[in-house]
């Protein structure tokens, strides 16, 4: 097997041997492999993990495999993703590279050959600290000219080579990830391995083997021993996302594992040196959480060595102009397509509105402009087809959309008719979300509560609210 | 060269990969299975279960190292939506199952003699 770690893999193929073939063959080349043999599996995986790159079978029995595209295009937009199918179809290839593919590979490929082909895609140059200029920072996901976001990245500049513990605070949907992963990128670890774990998307009983590891024998599942991410880690540097939504019991060890330095993987007495660097991410109030008794005050002292304020949209208008015309030229790209600019008028209408979902609320309303647009140009309704108007806390916004008297999408009870029009994965989402804003809206934003009614984990709960910018702050 | 053919036996491309002896074991050991399904979709003229399973087979063969087994369910594959429109491409879809019938039967005898020189 490989020392050398080349990135974490997801496979989405729904033959059950197939997988095994490539999950041990990308391990042996020195890949972290995890597999999902459907849509809804490689949602979940994508929304608990930063993937590298996702081989997605064309044909998944029932599903069509491009049907996923789409949505990891939108959800996980650093990830490569490439099509596997047994045979090749240029007219699919075409399509699929069209639409977000990375690449197209067929299943006589030999492993090495994969894994050359998304080495090529997934090892970015290494940034020399001293070339680090803003077309640095762009070229990793961080775009603007605002002196708020120079700020930001003199203080990354600052923070770079920094091992102590970083907690990033700020909205969701500020780029969070992408700050984490630049500050890897950017860092003496660059060559290292860069992981983010959900901690609101993992189940309780699963994290801390996750984290920690386990040896075989340790619970009924653990048939071979398993390093953690913190042990995988250890030369790197491990984003703890939403580390708001840490279990209780988890909290613990984990301040043990930031005091000590070491891990104990499940099952097992010995304790593992690490060095890993740590930085954690949180859209939560966390002195607000302590205060609550949800969250240890001393994990938070441990966290918070340097806290990183990521300012919210609203703060840093004046980067708007540049991040639509990325994404723009993104989607461009993406989509094959040559629309253009926003007009004046339009834009002065982005910079009005206060984009409480953040980059991300930008990023995929640019998204959907583009790709509902019948011509060149995006239009207002596309771009805020999305807002639940009006609530209480919004009203400027509905004020302002109402100005320019554009359709809104439908309030929930409406969107019967809707939805029938919609492709099935689309329908299915916009259903998860209605029903979803439902329970929430019944049980007054009480997860434990929304999450008995719909049978799912609190986690699931969280994930959800996550994929579809809902914040229970809404619904109390 | 992909796949080496002596006395008619079929052996995998990665046959001298000793990584991956246990998988291509559990693959062949896993073809009887296969060909009983086959069977049974065609005896109910389940058509959609049977394309998918092709399918699923063309893709498995390609990535064990099986090229022929891949272009045999493949041309099953292929084959089944011109059943629903021409009853009389049965025959050629029987041929076809047979054909796959005999490719299997000389990949379970190339992994017997690969064994057996073990």
């Amino acid at each position: 097997m490989s020392n050398v770690y080349r990135g974490r893999l997801l496979i989405v193929d729904d033959d059950r041997q197939t997988c095994a073939f490539w999950k041990l063959a990308l391990s042996e080349a020195g890949f972290l492999v995890d597999l999902a043999h459907n849509l809804d599996e490689m949602k979940d995986y994508v929304s608990r993990y930063s993937i590298d790159a996702v081989l997605l079978d064309l044909n998944l029995g029932h599903e069509n495999g491009l049907d996923g595209l789409p949505y990891l295009v939108s959800k996980s937009p650093l990830s490569k993703v490439f099509v596997l199918t047994a045979h090749a179809s240029l007219e699919t290839a075409i399509w699929a590279l069209q639409n977000g593919a990375t690449g197209y590979i067929t299943k006589d490929t030999a492993p090495e050959e994969i894994a050359a082909q998304i080495d090529k895609h997934t090892q970015a140059p290494e940034i020399l600290p001293s070339d680090l200029k803003s077309e640095e920072f762009a070229r990793v996901g961080m775009i603007g000219n605002s002196k708020v976001f120079q700020e930001l990245c003199s203080r990354l500049e600052q923070l770079k080579n920094v091992d102590s513990t970083i907690l990033l605070l700020g909205e969701s949907g500020t780029g969070k990830e992408v700050i984490a992963r630049t500050l890897h990128k950017i860092s003496n670890r660059s060559t290292e391995r860069f992981e983010a774990i959900n901690c609101a998307a993992i189940p309780e009983n699963l994290l801390e083997s996750e984290l920690f590891g386990h040896k075989r024998g340790a619970f009924t599942d653990a048939k071979v021993d398993r390093k953690g991410i913190l042990e995988l880690c250890s030369k790197g540097t491990l984003l703890f996302d939403e580390i708001g939504d840490m279990p209780l019991s988890l909290q613990a060890k984990l301040l043990r594992v930031l005091q000590e330095r070491v891990v104990t993987p499940v099952g097992s007495a010995t304790p593992i040196k690490i060095q890993t660097r740590i930085i954690a991410a949180t859209h939560r109030d966390l002195v607000e959480e302590v205060q609550n008794g949800r969250f240890r005050e001393d994990l938070f002292y441990r966290l918070s060595v340097v806290p990183l304020y990521i300012p919210p949209l609203r703060h840093r208008k004046e980067d708007i102009p540049l991040l639509v015309e990325s994404f723009i030229n993104e989607f461009n790209l993406r989509f094959n397509r040559t629309i253009n600019p926003p007009s004046e008028s339009l834009m002065r209408r982005l910079l009005a509105y206060d984009w409480p979902g953040n980059i991300r609320e930008l990023r995929n309303a640019i998204e959907r402009a583009v790709v509902l647009t019948q011509d060149d140009s995006i239009r207002v309704e596309h771009l805020f087809q999305h807002l639940h108007l009006p609530k209480e806390n919004n009203k400027r916004q509905a004020a302002a959309v109402e100005e320019q008297k554009q359709p809104l999408t439908p309030e929930p009870s409406s969107m019967d008719d809707k939805i029938f029009q919609l492709p099935l994965t689309e329908a299915k989402q916009a259903f998860e979300k209605i029903y979803l804003e439902s329970l929430l809206n019944e049980t007054g934003g009480n997860i434990s509560e929304t999450s008995k009614r719909a049978g799912r984990y609190r986690a699931d709960i969280y994930r959800l609210l996550e994929r579809y910018d809902l914040h229970v702050e809404q619904f109390r | 060269m992909y796949q080496t053919t002596v006395d008619n036996i079929i052996v995998s491309k990665y046959k001298d990969h000793p990584v991956y002896s246990d998988l291509l074991h559990d693959f062949v050991s896993g073809l009887p299975n296969r060909l009983h399904d086959m069977q049974a979709y065609i005896d109910e003229h389940d058509w959609d279960a049977l394309g998918k399973q092709m399918h699923q087979l063309r893709g498995a063969a390609a990535t064990y190292g099986f090229p022929l087994l891949s272009e045999t369910a493949a041309q099953i594959e292929e084959t089944v939506p011109l059943i629903r429109s021409d009853e009389s491409t049965g025959d050629q879809l029987a041929a076809y199952a047979d054909n796959l019938r005999d490719v299997c039967r000389r990949i379970e005898a190339g992994a017997v003699t690969l064994t057996t020189e073990i």
